[in-house]
């Protein structure tokens, strides 16, 4: 059990799926669809909803969907994003966990907005975590930074829905120079993504997580990358973040969209 | 064909919702069905479109939630008209929020209808509608939906919704402030039909949302050096009407209702 454990331990969680099979694996029964209907204690449809069984526990399904609850144009709306337990037999509601989205210029409610990652998250021996993916970045646009990919990190303990990290982007997108709006300018971006690696160490009986990120350069103008001999295509970042008691905590000025703010620093 | 889908259109006017009284069987086998609850309140009724030895009858009972944030549970009961004897029954489920009350003053006009055309979906299915004018105090807002319709069908003991809350009336200010009477506006009125296709999909006929849209644009600055004549002609001149449609197909379980793609996915590109 221990060698078996090390082993998941310093597996690397990455995003290793494509989009279209994660969206195939992710479809809700009509019998769980009249569940969720039940849970969501709100008037209307649910929007986009996505069911999986949890691969270590298959008694249990994770559930996530939106509900429109304010706002009236794309961009501009309000949703009730919920993530639910529910029991794999008879489809009843066992946790219920509830956050409201309000679009704007950093998030996007999209049909393809939930990934429900049931990767192996084993926080110890007892406790693996399972993770809902918010794809509800916005797009770069003319904006010099954008985030995206979401990642939630839930617990299922006791009957109680518990989320360990809240909203951590693993992705990134940055414009170090010029601008993505005129095609005629020359422009230089970092495309970032990230994956977790659930560490040895522990914190409060939880194991530490390291986000690793790899950001990749992509120019417009060759004329700029000539200049630019001897500096790499891509570069890495590692962020650590440990379990207080409570929850994951996470220190956003560490994250690197900040930290790859300077490009003197390449 | 075409006579009898003109026959199965919804039309949603005050004559077709006639409200009609229960029977005495009725009203016994809502005495007996309403022990099961803490409360029940409201009761109406209307034939059965597809049998007249049947009657729908709906009442609601409240389950919890504090005023404006209420959780009611709807009863449907198709009922013999012989006999006081519950012959199907099924539940719909409403939240009250920001935008959706149920009224149930006795002036208030009816929250909960039934409507009396029959839905034939195949050769042996028959459906029956119930209508929800629940849309809350929403002046301000700049989307309002009302008119919800829900369709049941008759499986055994159970009456299942096999189309839940589907809008028929929405409004949506495309620009401008909802609660600005008299700032910029342009602003969407939409009013919609159900009717049955020829068409089936999964065993069930498609179903078609008819929306009628009037555009209603307000322009400030150019009504100011306008006599009121000229305000009253200018304000017509500013309406366009347009017909959205959208086709509904069964997916085995329910007509999906999405409200991102009614009362058509153009609908919110304009």
């Amino acid at each position: 059990m221990r060698s078996l454990y090390s082993t998941l331990k310093l597996m690397a969680v990455g995003t290793l799926f494509s989009a279209s099979a994660v969206m195939a694996a992710q479809t809700c029964s009509p019998e769980q669809l009249e569940s969720l209907e039940e849970s969501k204690h709100l008037f209307g449809p649910l929007s986009w909803p996505v069911c999986k069984a949890l691969p270590n526990r298959p008694e249990l399904t994770l559930a996530s969907y939106f509900v429109w609850t304010d706002g009236a144009k794309q961009g501009e709306r309000t949703y009730q994003w919920n993530t639910v337990i529910l029991d794999s037999k008879r489809h009843k509601v066992q946790a219920v966990h509830r956050e409201f989205i309000h679009e704007g210029k950093q998030a996007k409610i999209r049909p393809d907005s939930i990934w429900l990652d049931t990767a192996n998250y084993a926080l110890n021996d007892q406790v693996r975590a399972f993770g809902v993916r918010l794809h509800t970045g916005a797009d770069l646009g003319c904006e010099r930074e954008s985030r995206g990919q979401f990642l939630n990190l839930f617990v299922y303990q006791n009957h109680i829905l518990t989320r360990l990290v809240e909203n951590l982007p693993t992705e990134y997108s940055r414009v170090h120079e010029g601008s993505m709006c005129d095609n005629s300018v020359e422009w230089e971006k970092e495309i970032a993504k990230s994956h977790l690696q659930i560490l040895p160490t522990t914190h409060y009986g939880f194991a530490d997580i390291k986000l690793k990120s790899k950001g990749v350069f992509e120019s417009k103008s060759d004329h700029r990358k000539e200049s630019r001999k001897g500096v790499e295509k891509s570069r890495s970042h590692t962020y650590i973040f440990k379990y207080n008691g409570e929850k994951y905590s996470i220190d956003r000025s560490e994250l690197p969209s900040y930290r790859w703010s300077d490009p003197e620093n390449l | 064909m075409k006579k009898f889908l003109l026959m199965s259109a919804l039309l949603f006017s005050g004559s077709v919702f006639a409200n009609s009284s229960c029977s005495d069987n009725a009203f016994r086998a809502w005495e007996k069905d309403s022990n099961q609850f803490r409360n029940s309140l409201f009761w109406t009724c209307d034939s059965y479109p597809a049998d007249d030895s049947l009657e729908v009858m709906l009442y609601h009972t409240w389950v919890d939630g504090k005023d404006g944030e209420r959780h009611l549970m709807l009863r449907v009961l198709l009922v013999k008209t012989e006999t006081p004897a519950v012959v199907a029954s099924g539940n719909l489920h409403i939240w009250e929020g920001p935008n959706i009350r149920v009224r149930e003053g006795d002036y208030d006009p009816e929250a909960f209808i039934i409507d009396s055309t029959n839905y034939p979906l195949n050769e042996t299915t028959n459906a029956f509608a119930i209508l929800a004018d629940i849309a809350g105090d929403n002046y301000c807002s700049d989307i309002v939906r009302d008119q919800f319709v829900t369709l049941f069908v008759r499986e055994g003991k159970a009456l299942k919704p096999v189309l839940k809350h589907l809008p028929l009336q929405q409004r949506y200010v495309v620009e401008g402030t909802a609660c600005d009477r008299y700032g910029d506006k342009k602003t969407l009125h939409g009013q919609g039909q159900l009717s049955l296709a020829d068409t089936k999909t999964n065993g069930y006929r498609d179903l078609i949302l008819s929306t009628e849209t009037v555009t209603d644009v307000y322009d400030q600055s150019s009504m100011e050096e306008l006599s009121e004549a000229e305000m009253l002609e200018e304000e017509s001149s500013g309406i366009e009407t347009k017909i959205y449609k959208t086709t509904l197909k069964f997916d085995g379980h329910r007509y999906p209702v999405k409200w991102e793609e009614l009362p058509a996915k153009e609908w919110w590109q304009l």
